[in-house]
């Protein structure tokens, strides 16, 4: 019949496409970085496919055992990873810079297009007055500045710049893991002076026989190689539990058994579980002896069994907090015990609340009790990132000039907000100088922020906790600017110049978030193979590339050549390009001609740069794959690098330093306890916490597969087209309220005011309800109120609803929690 | 001629639709109903013992196709070489005579008006050509698909052609399938004292105080039940979307 016309329409706009591989990872993919293979005709991205470097043509990709643990494996994408084409070509993109003439915020103000002459020339002067006029730490750039350091491009020579401590994703976990297990990201990653890696490679998950999903949806909030291997270890036999309020996918797809608790309940199963490997004698002695400090690890068993408050934590203690029968939590601490190897990792968010770091800290004390922090198969369960790489991807010369300034650390890194909203009242004399250092976690010895310029390149006003008072503080800067990629983005409300930003994945030579270069590695979960980006396609109209916008900017202020002497020479934005272009060739081939014989070692044959370009991926077999700490337990070193020399279960660092003087700026037990309330006011996430009467069920706020923390919320793809974005609410509390799956509701609190059809669901323990982070704040400007100067939300962003109060606990966790009230729009 | 269909494994889908995406992306259909390949979830049961269901399809290619026989302007075909069902839109009247037949609802529609002619999977036909696979099966992350002969496919993966909730195989599709697993209780679980506890706030009032509430009346959830044969553009968006976004 007619087949061959079949066959020839639907082949038509594949003929004669080239491919060029990229990875689409952006911040919010986690640990991924998927290769995708990008089809380009006639200038344009027309496909975007899975990678096809290694098993080609496979569906089910059922390799060898050998192949999978050695992690020789496609890296496939995400949903996102095929939905490109949908943002590339999106019909509001900004794609010519602008300029905002009015006010500052949704409702005020519009925006007229100028030329890039006029925009640089604006943005270097500003840079230049504010840095001028206020000195150091005067420029926040919004990207990545954390782990005490600055990623503003031109830190080196800008005055202006600073730079915070901590970060966003791991940062509930991260004093407790510093405090007790003296892991520290920055000694690591940036100073080099530990070496102790805390993270793992997937296929060790093979290693494990019993895998805890603690507040933890890998599927979705580690996607890439891990889930997928937590699949393959479960049809092995291993077993899986998963802990968690709302019966996820990981739940059914990768677990045994799913056991529900409350938010903000963990530490008491935790406890309850210590105390039984305590008094059954289930701890492991072995590793225990060797890298435990013997009497903190006494301390913290006397406030387990109740010796020092008189109040065992044992599981019937812990049952009605949690909402987890007696029974099941000792069940599952006596099957914890008696397994060899635990994959328990207690996931971000389950620490990202309210005193919600003292149950980071106590999961890393429950692995550190049963050896299983460092051991194959194991998981230190705190950033659980961070491996030694089975690759080094060239290295590359940018022509950069020596650094002349250092940014100094000003706050901490989830408190720029709270920087800017209360230096007018610092400055006014209302707030105490030890107040302010106090509220935004700034070390002792750092000056203070006087943040007047914002430089936005992301969505930073919508992503998180207390967008209102975010809004309210970013409206009163002198100037900023920043890319956008579409015209109604939140954060564009608060921008004086817009650029058209690239997306940079596909159009540009830029590099990733973190100034991650186009040689791009593996996860932690993978580290056996880089893929060189490639630009797929020019960006369209009059978008440029960002790195050429920095060089001008550079330029501008006089410091191009520092900045770069060899990109300075090229103002032609192609020309620009292809010079990058030529830095990453000069970088392969001295790294393929492999003086040092690296290469030979890994076995790696480098193709000449022609060859590789096509396909540009290298990747080696994993011999063994890394568990945590693996390079310090081969070495017979202690990873734990506290004052003891051991894993501490009552901290020396705590009982040596007075934590509300340091950068903390606040208390934390020497070890950690159930305390629902801070000092006499209960944690303001509390399903125990009075205002529960007027705001009774408890907020979550997970990741979504369909957002990179915001980017992509408007793709036609998949908003609407594959998901819906709804509040959750079960059976029962929706029954209380009258309301039915669809109706539009109210979801509210003393925050703000959210509008967003219901999700009636049995897969949340009834009091909690869940909106998923990452979705963009669409103010009705109509209806305003105090709460919601703007506007309230018809677009359903969680982080309209959470506060952000620390003190007096410690500054440093991002807030992901809260307590709302639900009612259907238009009801009682 | 060789019949070549698909595989599913249910117990490794979790719904992410990169599968329904890459298949949009590769044959370049706009953001709407017209999904070749569709994924469906629903969820069973009561808190705290709900189940979450997974149907990633596209197409039985059945070797007794209904809407082949349906279709009364002969536009729809069995193509000869892989046994893929075939539309040929030049011959398509708008009619939906296919979509009636069709127990699997695979036949798609851009739009509600009279007249819109029908599409569906081609079982990447185009890609088969070039000695590649269906781009979905490529796709999926958790490696939930396969491809084939459909007979090699029975015998590495058995015959079972219908999951719970789907319909009947009478038209015969080349389509196998690896049930969800049942859920192992590892340790004790009571569900009663689960409930009671999950009820109540310790000293401040009761989180909700009617245990009969946990099942709601119908209609009050709506993602309940499988759905594959939605005749409306509405129809195709509610019962192939999720809430995991």
């Amino acid at each position: 019949m007619d087949k061959q016309r079949i066959v020839d329409e639907l082949s038509e706009r594949h003929e004669g496409v080239r491919y060029t591989y990229t990875t689409c990872v952006n911040n919010g993919c986690w640990d991924a970085s998927c290769i995708m293979k990008v089809g380009v005709k006639d200038g344009k991205v027309i496909s975007i496919e899975p990678d096809d470097s290694v098993n080609p043509n496979s569906g089910r990709e059922d390799v060898s055992d050998e192949a999978l643990a050695q992690g020789m494996i496609q890296m496939r994408g995400c949903p996102m990873g095929h939905a490109w084409r949908q943002e590339l070509y999106a019909e509001d993109r900004v794609l010519h810079p602008m300029k905002r003439v009015g006010g500052r915020g949704a409702g005020n103000g519009h925006f007229e297009r100028i030329s890039w002459e006029e925009a640089l020339d604006t943005i270097a002067e500003k840079m230049k007055e504010v840095s001028e006029k206020y000195g150091e730490a005067s420029i926040a750039y919004c990207q990545y500045s954390a782990f005490e350091h600055s990623d503003l491009p031109l830190w080196p020579w800008l005055k202006g710049a600073l730079a915070t401590w901590g970060d966003h994703s791991t940062s509930g976990g991260h004093a407790g893991e510093e405090f007790f297990a003296g892991v520290d990201l920055v000694d690591i990653m940036f100073k080099g002076t530990s070496q102790s890696y805390p993270g793992f490679e997937a296929p060790d998950l093979l290693n494990s026989d019993l895998i805890v999903l603690w507040g933890f949806d890998p599927l979705v909030g580690w996607f890439g190689a891990v889930p997928y291997y937590m699949k393959i270890a479960k049809e092995r036999g291993c077993k899986v539990i998963c802990i968690e309020p709302r019966y996820t996918v990981s739940a059914e797809v990768l677990a045994d058994q799913w056991i529900p608790i409350r938010p903000g309940t963990d530490m008491a199963m935790m406890l309850a579980v210590a105390y039984i490997l305590y008094t059954e004698d289930l701890y492991d002695h072995e590793f225990v002896e060797k890298y435990v400090e013997p009497e903190g690890f006494q301390t913290w068993r006397k406030y387990v069994v109740g010796e020092v408050d008189g109040q065992p934590k044992d599981p019937e203690w812990a049952a009605p907090l949690t909402g987890i029968p007696a029974e099941t939590i000792r069940e599952f601490a006596r099957l914890y015990g008696n397994s060899k190897a635990v994959h328990l990792q207690v996931h971000y968010s389950v620490s990202k609340r309210n005193l919600g770091d003292y149950a980071g800290a106590a999961a890393m004390l429950l692995q550190a009790m049963t050896g299983n922090i460092a051991r194959p198969g194991g998981c230190e369960t705190g950033c659980c990132l961070v491996t030694l790489p089975h690759i080094i991807p060239p290295s590359l010369d940018w022509g950069r000039a020596p650094a002349e300034y250092m940014p100094p650390i000003v706050c901490n890194n989830n408190k720029i907000t709270e920087a800017i909203y209360c230096r007018p009242l610092y400055d006014s004399g209302e707030m105490p100088e030890e107040e302010y250092r106090r509220r935004i976690g700034c070390p002792p010895d750092s000056p203070l922020p006087n943040i007047h310029m914002l430089i936005m390149d992301n969505n930073y006003v919508n992503n998180q906790h207390n967008v209102n008072k975010r809004m309210r503080g970013y409206a009163s800067m002198d100037f900023s600017w920043g890319w956008q990629w579409h015209m109604d983005q939140p954060s564009i409300e608060f921008l004086d110049i817009v650029l058209p930003a690239p997306i940079h994945q596909f159009e540009t030579m830029d590099t990733y978030f973190f100034g991650n270069e186009r040689f791009f590695l593996g996860p932690c979960g993978m580290r056996n193979y880089f893929v060189y980006c490639d630009q797929a396609v020019d960006p369209p109209e009059e978008v440029r590339p960002k790195e050429w916008v920095w060089m001008q900017i550079a330029k501008r202020l006089g410091i191009g050549e520092k900045y770069s002497s060899i990109l300075c020479q090229y103002d032609d934005p192609k020309e620009f390009t292809e010079a990058v272009k030529g830095i990453y060739r000069k970088g392969y081939e001295e790294w393929a001609r492999d003086d040092y014989g690296m290469l030979a070692s890994a076995g790696i044959v480098a193709p000449p740069w022609e060859e590789f370009i096509k396909h540009p991926i290298i990747r080696v077999p994993i011999d063994e794959p890394f568990y945590p700490f693996k390079n310090c337990i081969e070495q017979g070193i202690s990873p734990f690098v506290t004052p003891s020399g051991k894993f501490e279960f009552d901290s020396n660092y705590i009982k040596n330093n007075p934590l509300p003087e340091t950068k903390y700026a606040g208390r934390f037990e020497t070890y950690p306890v159930w305390q629902p309330s801070y000092q006499d006011a209960p944690a303001n996430d509390s399903y125990y916490h009075p205002k529960t009467g007027e705001f009774p069920l408890s907020l979550v706020t997970p990741v979504t597969s369909y957002r990179q923390h915001s980017s992509n919320d408007k793709n036609p793809w998949m908003r609407d087209d594959v998901y819906q974005h709804r509040v959750w609410i079960s059976a029962a509390d929706a029954a209380t309220r009258g309301i039915k799956d669809g109706d539009m509701c109210v979801v509210y609190n003393e925050y703000g005011e959210v509008h967003i059809p219901a999700f009636v669901t049995s897969r949340t323990i009834p009091g909690t309800v869940a909106i998923h982070h990452g979705s963009w704040y669409r103010p009705d400007t109509e209806k305003k109120d105090i709460r919601m100067p703007y506007g309230v939300d018809k677009g359903g962003n969680c982080n309209l609803l959470i506060g952000d109060t620390h003190l007096p606990h410690i500054v440093g966790a991002l807030l992901t929690a809260g307590l709302v009230q639900v009612k259907k729009l238009g009801g009682e | 001629m060789v019949q070549y269909g698909f595989f599913f494994d249910q117990s490794r889908c979790y719904g992410c639709q990169a599968c329904s995406i890459a298949c949009k992306d590769w044959n370049d259909i706009a953001p709407g109903p017209e999904k070749w390949m569709c994924v469906y979830e629903w969820e069973t049961g009561t808190f705290p013992t709900p189940r979450l269901h997974e149907l990633a399809f596209s197409c039985g290619h059945c070797e007794d196709a209904a809407c082949v026989k349906a279709c009364k302007h002969g536009a729809i075909f069995k193509e000869e070489e892989y046994g893929a069902v075939l539309i040929d839109q030049e011959k398509c009247q708008g009619d939906r005579n296919c979509f009636a037949a069709c127990p699997y609802g695979a036949i798609k529609f851009a739009s509600d008006e009279p007249g819109t002619k029908a599409s569906k999977c081609t079982m990447c036909i185009d890609r088969l050509e070039k000695g590649q696979m269906p781009l979905c099966v490529e796709s999926c992350p958790m490696r939930a698909l396969d491809f084939g002969p459909i007979d090699e496919l029975r015998a590495k993966y058995g015959d079972c052609a219908q999951l719970t909730d789907m319909p009947a195989p009478v038209t015969k599709p080349a389509w196998v399938a690896k049930p969800q697993e049942e859920k192992q209780q590892l340790i004790p679980f009571d569900v009663d004292e689960a409930i009671r506890l999950s009820m109540q706030r310790g000293e401040l009032p009761a989180v909700y105080k009617d245990a009969s509430t946990l099942e709601p009346e119908e209609g009050v959830i709506r993602r309940n039940k499988l759905i594959m044969k939605n005749a409306t553009v509405a129809e195709v968006m509610a019962n192939t979307t999720n809430n995991q976004g």
